[in-house]
């Protein structure tokens, strides 16, 4: 199998110009609960990005044994188990942080990433391209994450993965935190000035009513 | 191969699927387990480090700094809830006490007393860590825990040495509600604890959760602000608090602290 057109396009596709979040509106719930903090929003990509690669391959790999009647369950099932190994890994290595994640981390299960790659991709594609597909679509989904939890942690806290930047009044420092952006409301008017952005570079992305 | 729609087909891989599914979930979960129970014991020791004030939340905390505080400044103890009495050092390694399977088993608990806590069996022993200042008792943080409104609330709370003056207080297993019952968990709702008086002049246990916002300790010294949105929470808090604190609880502990004959 080579690395044609078909790989390069699942790879880099969704990262930008099919941006799961910006032009799918794909996985929004939880883009707004997991964007406050910068090392919160690191390891949820990386548990959508490994998920949603791992999925992909499986699903690929059964695909032509799938039962058409069950396929639905069958990615489900796959998709639940690892989302459930990905948080026994995080509760084995960051424990403090998985109890931040604890809810949202089990919502990658239902996060619509994740199946619809594997319903709309894996099913028609080998495994590399569907490999390639997951983490095109995890990187895509980490990047409006990474974006969103930088500006809300910047200007919500005044520091960056735990970093002071900007000092705070509180600490002595000049800078006024703004609390909105600690609180989800701030994160839909990023996302949403992320999409808007989206489209109006480029305006083929705008349906015609 | 075989038909891929027909009945057995499909029943054949939908089995195949759960078993390979099951393997994976079965061995992820029995291989991480060890490491899991370290990092949740490292959490639950940090929390009594958190109650105590000798870190602060913010602070990044590993194995080595509890194992320096727990090498100098912080002593595992095991008080006898029945008569207040703190069982020799020698006779047990407290910190390797495990307080919630020792409730579970038969012969190191008994029924409980009748409260409105929902706690049904307690421990005969009960976990108190002594907490020292330049070589001097300062304070001890006890455990408590109780029904909240999703489930059990796990927490510690650190108590001056008069034994009556609240110095800390944390939760560090919990289940209530994101962003309302859960927010006990926010340090600085915890902090509105500190300097509260447990025990009201006959020596029942006294604080309380409100309704709305309560005064200064100094002025308000039984109450605690209310959580908006988490009447039920609020109230389970008070109700365990109590539970712990009263007699029935560490009560006889705390007042054998109180006159010195503790230790």
């Amino acid at each position: 199998m080579s690395f044609g057109k078909r790989e390069r396009e699942a790879l880099l596709g969704p990262v930008l110009a099919n941006n799961p979040i910006g032009v799918q509106v794909l996985g929004i719930c939880s883009a707004l609960a997991v964007t406050t903090r910068v090392d919160k929003a690191l390891v949820m990509t990386a548990g959508v990005l490994l998920v949603t690669l791992l999925a992909n391959v499986a699903v690929s790999l059964v695909r032509n044994h799938t039962p058409g009647s069950i396929r639905i369950i069958v990615q489900l099932a796959i998709i639940a188990s690892l989302v459930i190994v990905f948080d026994q890994v995080l509760k084995a290595t960051l424990y403090e942080l998985s109890l931040e994640l604890s809810v949202f981390v089990g919502l990658i299960i239902t996060n619509c990433i994740v199946m619809g790659r594997a319903e709309g991709y894996a099913m028609q594609n080998p495994p590399l391209a569907s490999a390639l597909d997951g983490i095109g679509n995890g990187l895509g989904y980490g990047l409006v994450l990474f974006a969103t939890a930088f500006l809300r942690e910047l200007l919500g806290a005044g520091k960056v993965l735990g970093f002071t930047i900007l000092p705070v009044v509180k600490d002595g420092g000049w800078y006024v935190p703004n609390g909105l952006m600690l609180l989800a409301p701030s994160g839909l008017f990023i996302i949403a000035g992320l999409i808007w952005l989206l489209r109006t570079l480029k305006p083929e992305l705008q349906e015609k009513d | 191969m075989a038909d891929r729609e027909s009945p057995r087909y499909v029943i054949g891989f939908a089995a195949a699927v759960c078993v390979g599914c099951a393997l994976l979930v079965s061995v992820a979960a029995v291989s991480l387990q060890p490491a899991q129970k370290a990092n949740a014991r490292l959490y639950m020791e940090k929390n009594v480090l958190l109650a105590a004030g000798l870190v602060k939340p913010a602070d990044k905390v590993d194995a080595k700094t509890v194992e320096s505080f727990f090498a100098k400044d912080v002593k595992a103890r095991l008080v006898n809830l029945e008569t207040g009495e703190l069982l020799a050092e020698d006779k047990r390694d407290a910190r390797a006490y495990d307080q919630r399977a020792a409730r579970n088993d038969p012969k190191e608990s008994r029924a409980a007393p009748a409260n409105t806590a929902g706690i049904g069996r307690m421990p005969t022993y009960g976990i108190a860590y002594q907490v020292l200042k330049d070589g001097q008792p300062d304070q001890v943080v006890i455990a408590i825990e109780g029904l909240g409104m999703w489930g059990t609330v796990y927490g510690f709370m650190a108590i001056d040495k008069d034994g009556k003056t609240i110095r800390g207080l944390t939760y560090y297993d919990q289940k209530e509600t994101p962003g309302l019952g859960g927010e006990i968990g926010n340090p600085q709702w915890q902090a509105l604890w500190v300097g509260r008086q447990a025990f009201d002049a006959e020596g029942l246990p006294k604080v309380a959760v409100i309704k709305g916002p309560a005064g200064p300790p100094d002025k308000d010294p039984n109450r605690v602000d209310g959580l908006s949105g988490a009447t039920i929470t609020s109230n389970a808090i008070t109700r365990l608090t109590q539970f712990w604190l009263s007699d029935a609880g560490y009560g006889k502990f705390l007042k054998r602290l109180k006159g010195g004959t503790a230790s």
